[in-house]
């Protein structure tokens, strides 16, 4: 049985017919070819499919399709444009993480990377301690936690440093 | 494996859920959170006709005051919102720590106290500070409301009180007193995306310095969550010496059966009750002194507010 989901995937609404029982990550992926997504254990313990739903952090694999309607999803191909919209190849968070080496076989990274970038939009300037809680429900098998922890770390400073230039850039009087 | 078809309905208000579980229970599930029922659907170990999502009623979310002075939690508040609410981090701080602890990050902004509650494993975080809290638990249907005691209301592995065609639809706290606090203890082999090898919750209130009521119940010990009678008879009318509370965690081990299993041995669990418990005391005690402190210092500049 399908009916109509309307919701918002990486700032674009969309319609789209899924099954009754399809979670989001399989609409996700299957019908919307946002492939960035993965699946793991799908039970809600590796948090390889998490992505954003009205900004916050949660397994997709755990989320009926039909739950997301009239809400907005972000996916890490989402991350991408946003900083592509700013000038860049990748978003700061994504750019801390190749620059760090905290990338291995890279199957975690998409569901690391929006934990992070979560995290430092409702947490700017965070402890170690506080990022390692947020990426808790994230697991890398490749044992790579330390990088991305650095990582995450680095990527809020490179955040505050880029805020504190569009302050001074506000302060100079520009518009 | 794949879930098995089903219908899917998504009422906006709690008449139509009633209405619809009433007619279809019971062949539909009420969905809460999904984070336990979506992993039951895939693995077909449920197979409903129709899932009932209540995620877009309004009424069933959040957490207030009550007229009483005690909490109203609806039931599909998430575990993240009840960690981070300063009402219940003030009144039930157990129940805050026991939903800051569950799972991971993903899942707290999930997974609901209703859901937990009524999924009813013996593992069920929430279930033992809702418990110590003397909480009541609001049952509607098509044909009415009734209220069941928290204590009672989980009756097995997976087993509660509340019959096919009936939603839980708030847990009612009572008004703590100004001298009473409660603390939630647990152990899991990592901190996070694990399940409770054991956990012990208490809750104490002060008259002076003697112990007017305890409560204690123990999470992953027993079939259901395990109040502990024994340990609170120790320290109910006496003052709480750090010996008290050690003889009080020590009688609590006679109100857990655990089991063995992977997660750890029935011996290891009861060293667990005896540590854990004596730790949830200690500290529930030092926020129950803190809160009365506080109280004295508010009763001392009577009037003012």
């Amino acid at each position: 049985m399908k009916k109509m989901l309307s919701m918002t995937v990486n700032g674009a609404p969309l319609e789209v017919a899924v099954h009754t029982h399809a979670t989001l990550a399989e609409v996700l992926r299957g019908e919307l070819g946002l492939t960035g997504t993965k699946v793991g254990c799908g039970e809600g313990d590796c948090g390889a499919c998490t992505v954003l739903l009205d900004g916050e952090p949660v397994n997709s694999c755990l989320v009926l399709a039909l739950q997301a309607a009239g809400r907005t999803v972000t996916t890490i191909e989402g991350l991408s444009a946003e900083g592509a919209a700013a000038g860049e190849s990748l978003h700061p968070v994504q750019a801390a993480f190749v620059e760090a080496g905290a990338i291995q076989c890279g199957f975690c990274s998409p569901g690391m990377i929006l934990s992070a970038a979560a995290l430092l939009r409702r947490c700017p300037d965070p402890t170690e301690a506080d990022v390692r809680v947020a990426l808790s429900g994230n697991l890398c098998r490749c044992t790579g936690y330390q990088k991305i922890i650095e990582a995450t770390l680095a990527a809020a400073e490179s955040l505050a440093t880029s805020h504190a230039g569009d302050n001074s850039d506000r302060e100079g009087g520009r518009p | 494996m794949r879930a098995a078809r089903f219908d899917y309905l998504e009422p906006r208000d709690l008449d139509e859920a009633l209405a619809a579980l009433s007619e279809h229970s019971p062949d539909a599930v009420a969905a809460a959170g999904g984070t336990d029922l979506l992993r039951d659907l895939r693995q077909q170990k449920r197979r409903p006709s129709l899932v009932i999502s209540l995620a877009r009623i309004p009424v069933l979310s959040g957490v207030r005051s009550a007229d009483d002075g005690g909490l109203l939690v609806g039931p599909m508040t998430t575990m993240a919102a009840l960690a981070s609410d300063p009402l219940v981090a003030d009144l039930a701080p157990a129940l805050a720590e026991a939903a800051g602890h569950m799972g991971s990050p993903q899942v707290r902004n999930r997974a609901t106290i209703g859901g937990n509650l009524c999924n009813a494993r013996p593992c069920a975080d929430t279930a033992p500070p809702v418990i110590v809290h003397g909480a009541r638990l609001q049952l509607s249907s098509k044909e009415g409301i009734r209220e069941v005691e928290a204590e009672s209301f989980i009756t097995g592995p997976g087993a509660t009180l509340r019959e096919p065609h009936e939603l839980l639809t708030a847990i009612q706290l009572p008004p703590s007193g100004v001298a009473a606090s409660s603390a939630f203890e647990t152990l899991t082999n990592r901190k996070a995306v694990e399940i409770t090898i054991t956990s012990a919750t208490a809750w104490l209130e002060l008259e002076g310095d003697l112990v007017k009521g305890a409560s204690i119940c123990l999470g992953s010990v027993g079939p259901r969550p395990m109040p502990g009678p024994s340990g609170a008879a120790v320290l109910l009318g006496v003052e709480p010496t750090p010996e008290r509370i050690a003889q009080a965690a020590s009688a609590t081990v006679l109100d857990a059966s655990p089991i063995d299993d992977f997660r750890g041995s029935a011996d290891y669990r009861r060293h667990l009750v005896e540590v854990l418990t004596r730790r949830a005391l200690t500290r529930a005690l030092a926020r129950a002194r803190r809160r009365a402190r506080g109280g004295d210092i508010a009763e001392a500049q009577g009037g003012v507010a």
